[in-house]
């Protein structure tokens, strides 16, 4: 089975005053295989959300190959389904009416989307606030609509930048537990951005470290912990032990990233 | 529960205040007329001009004036409201249509509707229709320039959220741009409306034979101060309900924000 996601030799180049402009990321490659959950950490500043906006057909880039599903991307704009950091929930609909937006979009007829968007409010166990508009939901809540909207969209991928950085820890464990179990059962693709270490061990199949700017895959670091998982999965020792060394790889990178912004 | 209590005490307090200030310058203002300090053909006394209201009101000419005035405010309105809210939109939509566009609107904007009413009469003549012109020209800028504004400042991401859920073109427009921008647009209205009425009683007043504009001129001329002040009065009303009727299709109109308002309400109250 071809990649999800192929990257080769990906260049982007921010313009900016200077004559060379600023380098984002730099002859990055990488393969994503279908259904993994991969997650991408990095310094501050190397180019992590660069990268899903130009794999979700927001940026251009300049140099490189980018296959999405097999398909080269200025040819399939909307291969995957996005989770912004920010959310970008709708404001002016409910949940039910975002969730309903990608259904509507593809046409379904009404009966049809009302079963679907059903689906997907179980799934993410958001019953009874169907009728509730984002700004009256709780910020658990607020990502689990986000989630589901995406869902509904039906992408093989799901793009993912730092969902959870704004809950609290405690909402963030729960929600890494609910992501778990839903692509485990949506068997989606998924590729997940993310500061927190903890995160990305207990999510991932494989984490990818970026460089400092201008990012690269720095390391690619197997996950071998059984799935499904669980919150106690945290404690042992394995895990631990693959966190460290995640770590003491990121740190060069971030103590890098503090030396350029001390120089210039 | 007692707190309630007393808000409402407060209230009904700042309001008598406010009464009891209204109530001593009608005081003041009949003295000044009685004991002759005012020439009440400058300055009719309130006695005299809730007389001319009455007498006003019950002949049936305050009315059809009023209406006169409201029918033209209102259909100025909605041709200003249409073409300011599509011209917004598009303009902000396509930037190399706007590079032509701005630097005209921007230069039709600072000419006073008021200057426009020696064209307006050569084009329209006397009546309603120059007096549609001349609001919708005034209502026009608020309304544009508050839509555009509003597409402008929509959040990208929200635009990405779309592209990326497969959103056409017509869901984009409908979906996502005019309700995203309909908090912004709804100011510009408010502000247009604002404007129209402004407009309409200037208008009248030089280019019409009928309407609140029209009676306070014809009242000035022949020296019947009462009459004009009634029609002040009553222009000051109609413009006042008109705003708030606007406040009220606001909150009716942008419901997610009327949760919001709602909650920061009870947060206040608390």
């Amino acid at each position: 089975m071809s990649a999800a996601i192929e990257v080769e030799n990906l260049n982007k180049i921010y313009p900016s005053n200077g004559a060379y402009g600023v380098k984002a990321l730099e002859d990055m490659s990488f393969n994503v295989n279908p259904r993994e959950f991969i997650s991408v950490v990095g310094p501050n500043g190397c180019g992590k959300t660069t990268l899903i906006n130009i794999l979700a057909g927001f940026l251009g880039y300049e140099e490189g190959d980018v296959l999405v599903n097999s398909k080269p991307l200025n040819q399939t704009p909307n291969e995957c389904g996005v989770v912004f950091q920010n959310l970008a929930l709708f404001d002016w609909k409910t949940v039910y009416e975002n969730i309903e937006f990608p259904l509507k979009a593809i046409g379904l007829p009404k009966d049809e989307r009302k079963k679907s968007v059903q689906n997907y409010v179980d799934m993410v166990k958001l019953n009874g606030f169907e009728n509730s508009y984002p700004s009256e939901l709780s910020g658990g809540m607020k990502q689990k609509t986000a989630i589901a909207r995406a869902l509904a969209a039906n992408h093989k991928i799901l793009l993912m930048d730092e969902p959870f950085a704004a809950l609290d820890w405690q909402t963030r464990e729960l929600m890494q537990g609910e992501l778990e179990k839903l692509w485990a059962r949506t068997r989606k693709t998924i590729f997940f951005i993310t500061h927190s270490l903890d995160e990305a061990v207990f999510l991932s199949d494989k984490v990818f470290i970026m460089t400092a700017r201008p990012g690269k895959i720095k390391e690619i670091v197997d996950i071998p912990l059984p799935r499904p998982r669980t919150g106690n999965i945290r404690y042992e020792q394995k895990f631990q032990r693959i966190k460290r060394k995640i770590w003491r790889s990121l740190r060069e990178e971030v103590e890098k990233a503090h030396e350029v912004r001390k120089t210039a | 529960m007692h707190k309630i209590f007393k808000t409402k005490i407060f209230n009904s307090l700042t309001f008598t205040k406010k009464l009891f200030i209204f109530a001593v310058l009608l005081a003041i203002w009949q003295f000044l007329g009685m004991s002759g300090y005012i020439r009440t053909e400058l300055l009719p006394m309130p006695t005299d001009v809730l007389a001319a209201f009455i007498q006003m009101a019950s002949s049936g000419v305050l009315l059809v004036d009023s209406i006169a005035s409201i029918k033209r405010v209102l259909i100025g309105f909605v041709i200003a409201s249409f073409f300011g809210i599509v011209a917004g939109m598009l303009l902000a939509s396509f930037n190399r249509a706007a590079n032509y566009l701005t630097p005209l609107i921007e230069l039709l904007r600072p000419i006073p509707p008021i200057a426009w009413i020696p064209i307006a009469i050569l084009w329209f003549g006397i009546g309603d229709n120059p007096a549609f012109f001349l609001v919708a020209l005034g209502a026009f800028f608020p309304v544009f320039s508050n839509t555009y504004e509003g597409v402008k400042n929509i959040q990208k991401t929200h635009i990405h959220a779309a592209k990326s859920l497969r959103a056409n073109r017509m869901m984009m427009l409908f979906d996502v741009l005019l309700p995203a921008a309909l908090p912004s647009i709804l100011i510009g209205l408010h502000i247009g409306l604002g404007f129209a009425w402004m407009v309409v009683i200037t208008a009248e007043m030089v280019g019409a034979a009928s309407g609140l504009g029209y009676m306070i001129q014809l009242n000035r001329i022949m020296l019947q101060t009462q009459f004009v002040i009634v029609g002040m009065i009553v222009i000051g009303l109609i413009g006042f309900l008109m705003l708030k009727g606007m406040k009220i299709f606001e909150t009716f109109i942008i419901p997610w924000k009327r949760m919001q308002i709602a909650q920061t309400m009870q947060e206040v109250q608390r």
